[in-house]
Order: structure tokens, then sequence, then C-alpha cells
């Protein structure tokens, strides 16, 4: 039998709509969209640039913004370290780089790699909802920041920053602001203006789209600056060579124009079942902010006395898990739950569980009754 | 421009005739009210076409006009010509003093920008037919000979990636969904490293060929990378300083170079030499290259996004390979490096650790499932077939046009790739050309953008005169005669073409 998915924030089924649209680039247009000189190039060139625009109404930027990468692991790297080393190359009066403790493991990383490179780095405290202290950012805030890198909705408890609030601070500073938007893009309205965003991180396979394919909001007004990962050809405006995967590209502007269109009524619709769930099952306490002040369809819960690895092998029916994919075959606490202040029993304690489109009533009354069976059974063994 | 409204009437009525062509001819004043064209334009009109030979007329009762030939045997140009309509969008004509651009200079500087745009749309125009007009559609070029930029995605590669993107999990969760896009993933790496020849635990994926060189030539920690003159601009533009080793006239590294160089300065080294070139074909002399480098404790980097899929030899040894899934029948945005046990390398892209931690990211799961398809299905080719097809192609080019240069002919090549000169003819003119008789090939590497610039290959090589006039012709897995022929066909075409403009010139 085929457990039920209930792991949206990891990764999310394709759209068959997404599959549709993706298929006639597979087989009959197959073309380099690089290749200006035949219709087999230009064909997939002109299709790129429809994925490109749709992407970019989706947060309401400016198709000349996009820039196509292999996901937002890359999209993450090329803007922290393009605009650190851009500075430096450039200009050097600046040196330093602002995140959060709770950002996503390739932000921190790319941020750490800066340090060994000589850039100062700030890592702020979020507090008991995963919250970042805008006033505490206010004090960080100096002429001599770079960059400030902030995600829009965190992966794993849901969170949401107030990046409207980061946006206009870190303008009025001088320095960029990234924002990594993988797991808020098509959940949460986004608007790169209205937020003063000079960067942004999008993924495809978070919002039903193929995995492989990402892409990195540039600014134009004012021109935010960075320097590229990779040389090469110089495709996507110089900023980054290599081929794009034209049926990947496409089937995320799919995706993206899907979730365009869906994204109020899916929210309402996954922050009903996700109450559902929540109320279904007594006993546990919900970690990170309260529901309304979330991502819609996440769900991160401390059950007591229950070990979440055990939890999850008791369940074979549930597709779940207790953290981060990137770090899930590590078995470690998740530095996400220590950063909200949860003790490392309480961490190892507890499931994150990710609701999404496909997610229908009858599976969250089974997600209820298995986990409620299997947390019961956990506790009577231990 | 000059292409008024006498030479679009024109087209418009004659399309119309061919329209509404039947057993009897059709009545100017019919054409006059379908196309709401004046009665007396258009007598006019048909007056010159007449004297064309391009309409025959019918006089008496029921009279009226007829193409005097089948629709496909008249071009677009063929009737704007007839009309008097001028394609030239340049008023001087770049002969003898005049008072216009020419002032005070011998030659005029912007009579060829304007002259080469009219020569393209002369070449356009003479590209369509009425037939095609009147079809309504635009040309599918139908003959794919540009496999080198991209190869179309094999069956079962896409069979793979179908199955694929209906699974649903993310490779690094535990969970069984997890489970199984980790297991697509891992059974692709054990195909790539079978057919390499290396242990799955040496295959890296990335995006594509451009990342594994980068990850390649900036990962291990090195004073010195030598590179070869002719390598893609991936390998060439990722470090800022490097040695160049020359190239002789066939394309193929200066091993003496090398050599010397090596001698000269013991230091740790990276060599970067590229398995085939992606745009002569020419296959470099790796099994030499490697054995040097190593008498002097270098690595060696070899780029085989044009080799693998394509034959198997000495670049399957080196200690850092790039492949790239989509130039040989997988899905554009995967690729791999392969990185010998043992070879230091830093990551690139940090974040979850995925790629034994030197690649960070969620892996492309459709991309790399169509990889590993693409290479079982890829080593079941027939090498001999392509280089059959090739070998007569390219005979029969040389044979129309003599004059005509070969690339690395003499040289071990790639069996699917033909590079080629027309001295006469400028690549993109030659490209162009081309797709307007339905066959698509390129003027060397499909990168960056619309811009026409010199082959730097062809210029290593030693022929700087000929760098703008290089076209790549190359085949693949679907590629069949009857491509050939058409790419033969076009070639003489665009010959004919030329021989006849210049001897209108006369």
């Amino acid at each position: 039998m085929t457990p039920l998915y209930l792991d949206c924030n990891a990764t999310t089924p394709v759209d068959p709509a997404v599959v549709d649209a993706m298929m006639p680039w597979f087989r009959e247009q197959f073309g380099n969209p690089h290749s200006v000189n035949h219709v087999f190039g230009t064909a997939a060139a002109g299709a790129i640039e429809d994925a490109r625009r749709s992407i970019a109404r989706l947060v309401g930027a400016d198709a000349r913004e996009i820039i196509f990468t292999s996901g937002a692991t890359e999209s993450n790297n090329l803007a922290i370290k393009g605009a650190a080393r851009f500075e430096r190359t450039m200009r050097g009066s600046r040196n330093r780089i602002i995140t959060v403790a709770s950002e996503h493991k390739c932000v921190l990383e790319s941020v750490k790699a800066l340090a060994a490179e000589g850039f100062t780095t700030d890592v702020l405290p979020v507090g008991s909802d995963g919250v970042v202290d805008t006033e505490r950012l206010q004090r960080a805030l100096g002429d001599d920041v770079i960059l400030v890198s902030v995600m829009a909705a965190n992966n794993e408890i849901g969170t949401l920053q107030p990046i409207a609030d980061i946006g206009a601070m870190t303008r009025a500073c001088g320095a960029l602001f990234h924002c990594d938007a993988a797991q808020a893009a098509g959940r949460i309205p986004l608007d790169v203006n209205a937020a003063t965003i000079d960067l942004m991180s999008l993924s495809g396979h978070k919002i039903y789209g193929p995995k492989g394919v990402g892409v990195l909001y540039v600014r134009r007004r004012p021109r935010a600056r960075i320097e590229p990962l990779f040389s090469g050809g110089g495709q996507e405006r110089t900023l980054r060579s290599g081929t794009v995967p034209a049926p990947l590209a496409i089937g995320f502007g799919k995706a993206a124009s899907l979730a365009a269109a869906r994204q109020e009524e899916e929210a309402a619709r996954l922050s009903i079942l996700a109450h559902a769930l929540m109320d279904g099952l007594p006993g546990t306490s919900l970690n990170g902010p309260p529901l309304e002040n979330r991502l819609p369809g996440n769900l991160n819960l401390a059950i007591e006395g229950v070990d979440a690895g055990h939890l999850i092998s008791q369940v074979p029916e549930l597709a779940f898990s207790t953290g981060s994919a990137c770090t899930s075959a590590v078995i470690e606490p998740s530095y996400v739950l220590r950063a909200i202040g949860l003790t490392p029993e309480q961490a190892a304690s507890s499931i994150r569980l990710g609701i999404g489109r496909f997610t229908t009533s009858d599976d969250i009354a089974f997600a209820i009754e298995r986990l409620t069976h299997a947390i019961n059974r956990c506790r009577r063994e231990a | 421009m000059k292409l008024g409204s006498r030479g679009r009437y024109a087209v418009m009525a004659m399309v119309d005739l061919g329209l509404n062509a039947g057993a009897r001819p059709v009545r100017l004043a019919d054409v006059s009210h379908r196309q709401e064209i004046p009665l007396s334009y258009l007598e006019q009109l048909f007056a010159r076409l007449r004297r064309h030979g391009l309409v025959n007329s019918v006089r008496g009762p029921g009279g009226g006009y007829r193409l005097a030939h089948p629709a496909r045997h008249i071009s677009i140009m063929d009737v704007v010509a007839a009309v008097d309509e001028s394609t030239r969008i340049t008023r001087c004509r770049n002969e003898g003093p005049s008072k216009g651009c020419m002032a005070n200079r011998t030659r005029c500087l912007t009579h060829d920008l304007w002259a080469g745009l009219g020569d393209h749309i002369e070449t356009y125009l003479d590209g369509v037919t009425l037939e095609d007009v009147c079809r309504g559609s635009q040309r599918p070029a139908n003959h794919y000979l540009d496999h080198n930029a991209t190869s179309p995605l094999r069956a079962e590669a896409c069979k793979a990636a179908s199955r694929a993107m209906a699974c649903a999990g993310n490779a690094s969760s535990v969970h069984r969904y997890g489970r199984h896009a980790r297991s697509l993933i891992e059974d692709a790496r054990e195909t790539v490293a079978s057919y390499v020849g290396c242990s799955p635990l040496e295959v890296i994926f990335t995006s594509g060929g451009t990342e594994a060189n980068n990850l390649a030539l900036l990962g291990p920690d090195l004073r010195r990378v030598l590179i070869s003159a002719i390598e893609h601009p991936s390998v060439a533009r990722a470090v800022s300083r490097t040695f160049t080793i020359p190239v002789d006239h066939h394309g193929c590294v200066d091993l003496e170079a090398l050599e010397a160089e090596l001698a000269h300065d013991p230091g740790p080294a990276l060599v970067s030499v590229m398995a085939a070139n992606n745009e002569t074909g020419v296959v470099q002399p790796l099994a030499d290259v490697m054995h040097i480098a190593r008498r002097h404790g270098a690595l060696v980097h070899c780029d085989a996004v044009q080799a693998a899929g394509r034959y198997c030899g000495a670049w399957q040894e080196a200690d850092l390979v790039s492949l790239s899934a989509h130039k040989f029948g997988g899905l554009a945005g995967a690729g791999a490096l392969i990185v010998r046990d043992g070879v230091p390398l830093a990551a690139r892209s940090r974040g979850g650790g995925q790629e034994y931690g030197l690649r960070a990211g969620t892996e492309s799961l459709a991309a790399i499932a169509a990889f590993g398809a693409a290479v079982t299905a890829a080593s079941g080719d027939d090498g001999r077939r392509l280089r059959k097809l090739r070998d007569d192609m390219e005979a029969r080019m040389l044979d129309a046009v003599p004059e005509a240069m070969v690339f690395s002919g003499d040289a071990r090549r790639l069996d699917n790739t033909l590079a080629i000169a027309h001295p006469e003819i400028d690549a993109e003119t030659m490209v162009m050309s081309f797709d307007l008789d339905c066959v698509a090939i390129s003027a060397g590497a499909a990168c960056s953008s619309g811009r026409m610039e010199p082959s730097a290959v062809i210029e290593a090589m030693g022929f700087p005169s000929l760098s703008r006039h290089a076209v790549r012709l190359s085949l693949g897995w679907s590629s069949t005669a009857e491509d050939c022929d058409a790419a033969v066909r076009a070639w003489k075409a665009a010959d004919t073409r030329h021989r006849t403009r210049r001897q209108a010139a006369r």
C-alpha cells in the first residue's frame, strides 16, 4: 500500500497539469534554447520566456529579473556569495552579512563559507515563535552591511518573518535584502516591491513543479549586483552559465501560474485541514507560531514522551518527517527547534506534517486515526 | 527598409491566386474584392508579374489569371522582384564618391551594415515559397543536425523522466517516498559509474556540464591550471589565471608545450583537456596528456561532455571527468562530475550536504533518472552508422563546393561531427539559409547570445580568415540518411544562391 504523503514542506508531487505542460518539450520540441538560429532553439527560448513571465507574475517582478538556476540551494548560494563577492571585488567598503539562526541549512552554510573568506557575519537569534526580533536587527544594521538574508517562511515550523519591515530597514541602511522564499512562494502572497526585496530564491519542487529548477529574482531598479558562481557560456544575463533545462523551466512556469491562480483558495483550505489535524491530536503541542500566523499547511508538533523517530517507524501508512529533508538522514535534533528554545528531548519528540494541494479531509481523518493509535502505543511502551 | 505596399500587395494577390486556383482562371475583379485592392492597381501589378513569367493570362469570357508554375516553384523574392520592389535599405551603392555616407572615407561604414541586412532579407524571401505562405504555417525545420548543442530526448529517457515525475518524494527524506526517489538516483548513479568504469561513490550529480566543469576547476586548491586553447567557455573562463596549451592545425593539443610547461614549474597543477571538441569533434590525445601529467604529478580534468555517450576512450581514466546528459539523449538539467577516489575537491555550493557533501541541493530527480536511461541506451548505439552518414555527407558537400574546407578532417574526430567552411559564405548566412531549407545546424557553440562571434576554436587552430565561415553539422541517435540528404541539398542551394547573387552584382 502506498503511504499517505504528508511531507509537503520537503517536496511536493508534480501537479498533473505541470506534467502535461512539460511533455511536449521532452520529445517534439527538444531544441537548445540558446541555439538562436533555428526554430528548434527559438521555440524553446520562447517557451522559457513565457515561463519566466509566469514566475515573475507570482512575485510581482519583471521577467527580466528572473534568473533560472538548478534550485533554491543554488539560488541561495548565488545570492549570498554573489552579493558579498561582488562587493569585495568592486568596492570593498562593506564587509558584513546578517542572517538568522533558523534559516535553511544552505543559507547558513553559505554565510559560514563567507566567514571563512574573511567577511564578518552576524547570525541573529529568534524568539519562541521563530520570528526574528526586528529591533535587534535594526541595531545590527549599519553602513558596513552588504546583505541581510531572512527567509519568508520557515521550512520546519512555518514561521512567517516580517519581511516588509526587514526590507524597509535594510534598504534604509543601503544593504541588499535577500529572501529565501522557497517555502512561501505560492502559499502566501509575495511581492518583491511591497517588501523591498533585492534578491529572492524560489524552488520549482516546492510548488508542485519539477525538481532541479529554481530561480533567483535579481532586482533591476535599483540594481542588485552579484557575481556569478560559475563561468561559462554566459546564459541568464551572464549570471548563471549552463544550458537552461527547457522542460524543467517550462514546468516551473506552469506550476507558478497554477499557484498564482489558486493561492488564496488553497491557503484557506489548507488552514482548515491543518486545524482539523491539530485538533484531532490532543496531547500534542504546537512548535512555533500559532496556526493563524503560520505557513498554510505546515504543522510541527511536540509529542511528549514519544521519540519521533520511533513514532515514524510505527506508522508506515503515513509519510512525514522529523524536520528538514536535507538533514533528516542525519539523526540529530533539529537546529531550528533548538533555536526557538526547545530542549534536545523536546526536539527529539517533534514531528513535521506538511499538508498540500492533494491532501483531502478523508486523508486528515485517516492520519488522525493512525497517529493517535501509534502515539498511544508508543506511550504505553514507554 | 523600402519593401513597400507594391511588394506586399503583389504577394497578397499571388497567394489569392494560389488559394483559388481551380479549373477556371481567377478573375482580377474577384481578387480585388477579396483582398480589397483597387482593380486598376492590380492590373498594373499583374502586367509586371506576367512579363516576369510568374502568371499566365487567359483572354475572353471566363478569362483571368493563373500561376505560371506550381506554387512551390515560386519564391516570395521572385514576386517582390517582379514588381520592382527593392529590398535594398541603403541609398548609397558603395561605388565611387557620393555625398552621402561615403564622404571623406574610402569605404562606407554604414553601407555594409544595411547591405548585410538587405542580403538577409533577400535570402529569407528567397527561401519561402508561395506554397509555404498558402499553407499558412511556418515550416517546421524537420531535419535536426545540431546534436552537439542538444540531442532530442530518447524514448527510454523520456519514460524514465515521466516515471520519476510520478514519484512525490525528496531523495533526502527517510520515508518510503524519499527512499523511492533515492533508489531512482542511486540506480542512475550506478549506471553512469559502470559506463565510465568507476565506483558509484565517485559520481557527483550536478545540474549539467557547466557546473561540473566549474566544480572540477575551482574545487582543488592548486597553484596552477593548464588548459588547452580550445576548451569550452565553462572551462576557459572558470579560472582567471591559466597557462594555455596551444593546439596544432588539426586542433590537437601540443604535447611538447604541455611537457615543457610542467617541467618548467614542478608545483602541484591541474591539466584540463577536453575529450572531444564541441565545434570540430577532434579527439584529443588524452592518454598521452595523462601520461605526461602523471609523470609530473599533475591532476588531469577532462571535459567529456561531447565524448560521453558517443565513444569510450582514455577520457574515462582522468582524475576528474565532466559529463552532460542532454548531449546524448538525456534531459537538460543533469550532468555529473566523476571525482576519482583521493582527488582533493572542495564543495562549491553549500547546504543540505547532498552528493557526498560536494554539491548541495535537492537532486533533479527526473533529469537524473533520464540521464541513467540515456547512458544505457547510448551504450547500445552503433557509432559506425553515424560515421558512414557523416563521411558520405561530407564527401557530397566537398564534391559540390571543392574549395570548401573541412576542419580536423585528417585527425581523429567524433563520428557525428562535421565542421566545414564555405570560403565565400559567412557562417550566419549559411545557418539561416539551412534553416530556411528546414535543416537546423549551427555556427560553433550554442552558448549565450544571438551574437555571432568568430570561432575561437578555428582561430586557435590557425585559420583566422575562416573563423567566421565555419558551420557545424552534428548528428546523433535520431539522425537519418534523409537528414543528411536535406543538408547536402541546403548546402548546394546556399552555394547556388550565392553564385547567382554574385553574378547579378557584376
